[in-house]
């Protein structure tokens, strides 16, 4: 049960720098949780369920309270997967230019990969603070509107540069649109990863059917690559569609057979 | 029938010192025996509390200090000051005053 409560303090006290009067607060609102669990636990409640929502209930309007307080809030996240991430968004427009641009040779075209990399990785850094600064479920929301925002945002800017760059280019510029759908989808799967919620299954494999079905539409539609044999990449998205399943199921089932 | 916590509003600060009179207290043994003299009518959210302790601190109403608690977890106390006293006086006579008006208006008396 203290676990569940150190968990849920966390969640509104990761927002706020760490001071000495941060630390005393949460520990004077946990000390508070776990004699109020164990006067439940004396009074004859037995569903630990049932005990943990009344005690969280009994704490009243929680983040208002920290609000009101005046803590200083972190301008920065203190969780390494957030920078891991980041890096990985760069890492992947990095990649993504260099094969895009080895493939076609069109690297007079291909930088807004590079470009799109670093603003989804900024977005995603705004979706992450939308969170934080919002907080609970409204704040999950917040972060994943934010990122469809991000990523279509940035497929609007790319269609732009490329109608005024490059004259009579109408035709193949509204490809940023669906590749506009591969960031988005993925940025949604780091929200759900970053912050543990439910759905992450679901969500990869919406991405990786993305990755290959609009990696396939987009530059096909651009021109950069041909439309057929390139066919193949949705059959092979659905396929790595299937293998993530697959290995998404006998990883549960061995951590259950571990257990 | 519970009553609203909204009746103890403006009172909440004068409730804890009352209480903090009796003897130094920390958060949740405050909120207990709020909540029994309100034979269960009246209950305060401990974000409530909270709120009204940290309020009183900055005006150095109460001090706050560290302490092994009976069953051996570390608890935050809370002790009255001088000036703490002061004010309870002060707003205790204000409402001896306030609920003999407020009896005569409400019973006609």
């Amino acid at each position: 049960m203290e676990k569940r409560f150190k968990k849920y303090l966390d969640k509104y006290f990761l927002i706020y720098k760490s001071s000495q009067e941060t630390a005393d607060y949460r520990e004077e609102v946990l000390a508070t949780l776990n004699a109020r669990a164990a006067e439940c636990r004396a009074r004859g409640m037995t569903d630990e369920g049932e005990i943990y929502a009344y005690c969280i209930d009994s704490l009243g309007d929680f983040p208002s309270t920290l609000r009101e307080f005046g803590f200083k809030t972190r301008f920065f996240p203190d969780r390494p997967q957030f920078y891991l991430a980041l890096a990985a968004f760069i890492l992947l427009a990095v990649t993504a230019f260099l094969i895009a641009g080895f493939a076609t040779h069109a690297w007079s075209k291909v930088w807004v990969i590079a470009v799109c990399g670093p603003l989804l990785a900024a977005g995603t850094a705004v979706c992450y603070e939308a969170k934080r600064l919002q907080g609970g479920k409204g704040g999950i929301i917040a972060a994943r509107l934010a990122g469809y925002a991000t990523s279509f945002l940035t497929a609007a800017i790319v269609f732009l540069i490329m109608l005024i760059s490059v004259p009579g280019s109408a035709g193949k510029a509204w490809a940023a649109f669906p590749l506009a759908i591969i960031p988005a989808l993925g940025a949604d799967v780091l929200i759900t990863l970053l912050n543990k919620r439910k759905g992450l299954l679901l969500r990869i494999i919406a991405f990786v059917l993305a990755l290959f079905t609009m990696l396939y539409v987009g530059l096909a539609g651009a021109g950069a690559i041909p439309w057929h044999p390139y066919w193949i990449l949705p059959i092979l998205g659905a396929a790595a569609a299937l293998g993530v399943l697959i290995a998404w199921f006998s990883l549960k089932s061995r951590r259950g057979s571990d257990n | 029938m519970a009553l609203s916590g909204d009746l103890l509003r403006g009172h909440t600060e004068t409730v804890i010192l009352g209480i903090l009179m009796k003897g130094d207290s920390y958060g949740y043994d405050i909120g207990k025996k709020i909540s029994e003299a309100g034979e269960g009518l009246i209950e305060l959210k401990d974000a409530t509390i909270y709120t009204a302790f940290r309020r009183m601190e900055d005006d150095g109403l109460i001090r706050a200090y560290w302490s092994e608690g009976e069953v051996g977890a570390r608890r935050r106390y809370y002790t009255i000051t001088d000036s703490g006293k002061i004010y309870y006086a002060r707003k205790k006579d204000e409402w001896r005053k306030l609920s003999a008006i407020l009896d005569r208006l409400i019973n006609g008396g």
